[in-house]
């Protein structure tokens, strides 16, 4: 793990910082044999026993009584400060050992063949625009290494294919990726929004959908027609600026090509990453230059400079929390279905085939098995459409659960991808990897795979680097 | 993020640092301003780094709730129920029907959902008329000369508790102007 500062710029965290011990005091060891020998002679035995006594005591009740933030007391953490380090994002390792020959991931190189099972390495235009899009998770393990890379794994290929196809003939890949707890779910999908931005695509990638349905966030109704739904405005404005920041390069070169009805004037030629940040800006006014820019990004391309108009990937993770009730309320004291959010149901029209993306593109969804609110159709329609899609029998629905029908409606067109365990050639990659970051300290050999495979339930990669890079027996 | 990209940055490389001197100068900055070190990733100092949603804070620090001020961190349904005769239920209606969601602050609030909440407020019986009806309905029974009445009256418990041990509640609580 990495330790407190960062030897690449020194930089260390506030907490560190400000608790940090001032240089005139003197460090003493606890066995040391020095300090005595330097110490004043020993004054008269009786007193310095009972004042050193007293001393102790009140310290002890003292720490007792302030200490709200853990272990003797000491500064309590700051609003927010607790959440920020759980949070936190650590990309680096200066400990590990960087590893020689490690290619960076490029729109060539995903696409090979020759790939397969070997580690490729983020960019870090890359780096920083998945940063930006907020696609690394503080569960995954990038803090254990020099620099992030990922494997590609036969998944990975098939999907950037897919990408790949949807590009040149500008159709839409609908894709739900299910698998179990560890199975590289978000890193697949990572890994799709690293290849998509090596094309030159824009990215949009919603985090957590959980976010966006346990009600932490502010949120509006909207009548569109008959139907009322609930913008979430400073989620969407904070989404603006991720997008912006994100797609910086794509983005600054296109530009407004229509006429919205916006609330505040904007310049008719406005480059289109401005426009989202003017959106960013203003949580009022953040919907209506949403969907403007959702309209400008979906619409054909055309000629001129800054016209023509890239494919577009959408992805989401923890797909469960947009799949059912979310714990808002409408007027009528019922709880808003998750499609019925703005945002949410955006997606959903592209993911069931309601709306398409002209220029191409793809939807790509992750499901999540932590911590997860039971959504039985959701499950259902994985196994269904991944029953379909292989020729095998499909399931039936247990008549005695309550049927979500606006799930089994939006999943109905959609791609269910099963991630499973590793192949042990794949497994072998990425423990030789392990091993050359210096962070695995045995000899890769067919038995230590065989081993570490089994012991991760047949190569789910999560438990395999758990087992043999996070715990060290 | 985008903050700390200039100069003072977290952003150092080898390049940049050429002599022993700037080095120091630079690390002196870093400790200074707002860190945003891409190794470690996320702003150091900046508190609101990461995922999480944030929402701005508004320029008011104080809202004007049904004549009681409060300050703009606090929660809306803390602030709600905290008037008497507002419980669990009576806030989730009134921010269901306004759309203001669970973890609002009232520094969040617009002009209109403030007045929106007020009207709400002002129809209910809540505070000193709902404590008013309470002692009216004490006092009532005290009239009648009820059994009820008396209890109240002599602060016991009213309802056939036994009076052997633990009537605190009772004592305290119980008497013909009683506090609510």
């Amino acid at each position: 793990m990495s330790g407190s500062i960062c030897l690449r710029c020194l930089a260390r965290p506030v907490a560190a910082i400000e608790t940090a011990a001032p240089t005139s005091r003197i460090a003493t060891a606890a066995f040391s044999t020095s300090a005595p020998l330097a110490a004043n002679p020993p004054k008269k035995k009786g007193p310095a026993v009972a004042v050193k006594k007293q001393q102790h005591t009140k310290s002890f009740t003292k720490a007792r009584a302030g200490g709200k933030g853990g272990s003797g007391g000491g500064r309590p953490p700051q609003q927010g400060e607790r959440k920020a380090m759980r949070k936190r994002i650590v990309l680096s390792n200066t400990n590990a050992l960087e590893v020689h020959g490690l290619e960076d991931m490029t729109a060539k190189n995903i696409v090979d063949s020759q790939s397969a099972g070997k580690m490729l390495g983020l960019s870090n235009e890359v780096l920083d625009a998945l940063r930006a899009a907020a696609a690394f998770k503080p569960t995954q393990g990038w803090s254990l290494f020099r620099r992030p890379a990922t494997l590609v794994r036969k998944e990975t290929l098939e999907v950037v294919r897919q990408l790949e196809e949807a590009g040149d003939k500008k159709s839409t890949v609908r894709q739900v990726i299910f698998g179990e707890k560890g199975s590289g779910k978000s890193v697949l999908q990572l890994q799709a929004m690293a290849a998509a931005l090596l094309k030159g695509w824009v990215v949009i990638h919603i985090p957590e959908a959980q976010e966006l349905s346990i009600g932490h966030t502010s949120y509006q109704p909207v009548k569109i027609g008959e139907e009322t739904v609930y913008v979430q405005p400073h989620y969407i404005a904070q989404l603006l600026g991720q997008i912006a920041k994100a797609n910086y390069t794509v983005l600054s070169h296109l530009r407004l090509s229509k006429q919205h009805n916006l609330p505040i004037p904007v310049q008719s030629n406005i480059s289109l990453v401005r426009f989202a940040e003017l959106g960013a800006g203003d949580a009022d006014i953040a919907w209506p230059f949403f969907t403007a820019l959702w309209s400008e990004l979906t619409a054909p391309s055309a000629e001129g400079e800054g016209m023509a108009r890239p494919p577009v990937l959408l992805t989401l993770d923890s797909l469960n929390f947009a799949m059912g009730n979310t714990t808002y309320l409408n007027a009528e004291l019922q709880n808003i279905h998750a499609h019925d959010l703005a945002l949410v149901r955006q997606y959903m029209d592209i993911l069931s085939g309601a709306e398409s993306l002209p220029n191409g593109g793809a939807v790509i969804a992750a499901t999540t098995e932590s911590n997860k609110p039971a959504s039985p159709a959701l499950d259902f329609a994985c196994e269904r459409n991944e029953a379909l899609q292989a020729g095998k029998e499909v399931p039936e629905w247990d008549p005695y659960v309550k049927v979500d029908r606006r799930v089994l409606k939006v999943m109905e067109g959609a791609e269910a991808l099963h991630l499973k365990g590793l192949s042990k050639d794949e497994a072998r990659g990425v423990m030789e990897y392990y091993a050359r970051s210096g962070m695995l300290r045995q000899t890769v050999n067919d038995s230590l795979v065989g081993e570490k495979w089994a012991l991760s339930g047949g190569g789910i990669i999560g438990e395999l680097e758990r087992s043999s890079v996070v715990m060290r027996v | 993020m985008e903050k700390g990209r200039g100069k003072g940055s977290g952003r150092l490389s080898s390049q940049t640092i050429s002599t022993v001197n700037s080095c120091f100068t630079r690390i002196q900055t870093i400790l200074n301003n707002t860190l945003n070190c891409r190794h470690h990733g996320g702003t150091l100092r900046n508190r609101a780094c990461g995922n999480s949603v944030q929402e701005p804070p508004s320029l008011t620090s104080i809202q004007l709730i049904f004549g009681n001020n409060y300050h703009e961190s606090f929660l809306v349904k803390k602030v709600l129920q905290s008037f008497y005769g507002v419980g669990p239920m009576f806030s989730r209606n009134i921010m269901a029907r306004f759309s203001i969601h669970e973890t609002a602050r009232v520094g969040s609030l617009g002009d209109k959902q403030i007045n929106n909440i007020a009207g709400e407020l002002s129809q209910l019986k809540i505070e000193n008329d709902l404590r008013r009806e309470l002692r009216q309905n004490i006092q009532r029974l005290r009239d009648m000369g009820t059994y009820r009445g008396r209890r109240h009256a002599m602060g016991l418990p009213v309802r056939g508790q036994r009076t052997r041990s633990q009537i605190n509640t009772a004592r305290k609580l119980n008497r013909v102007e009683r506090r609510g």
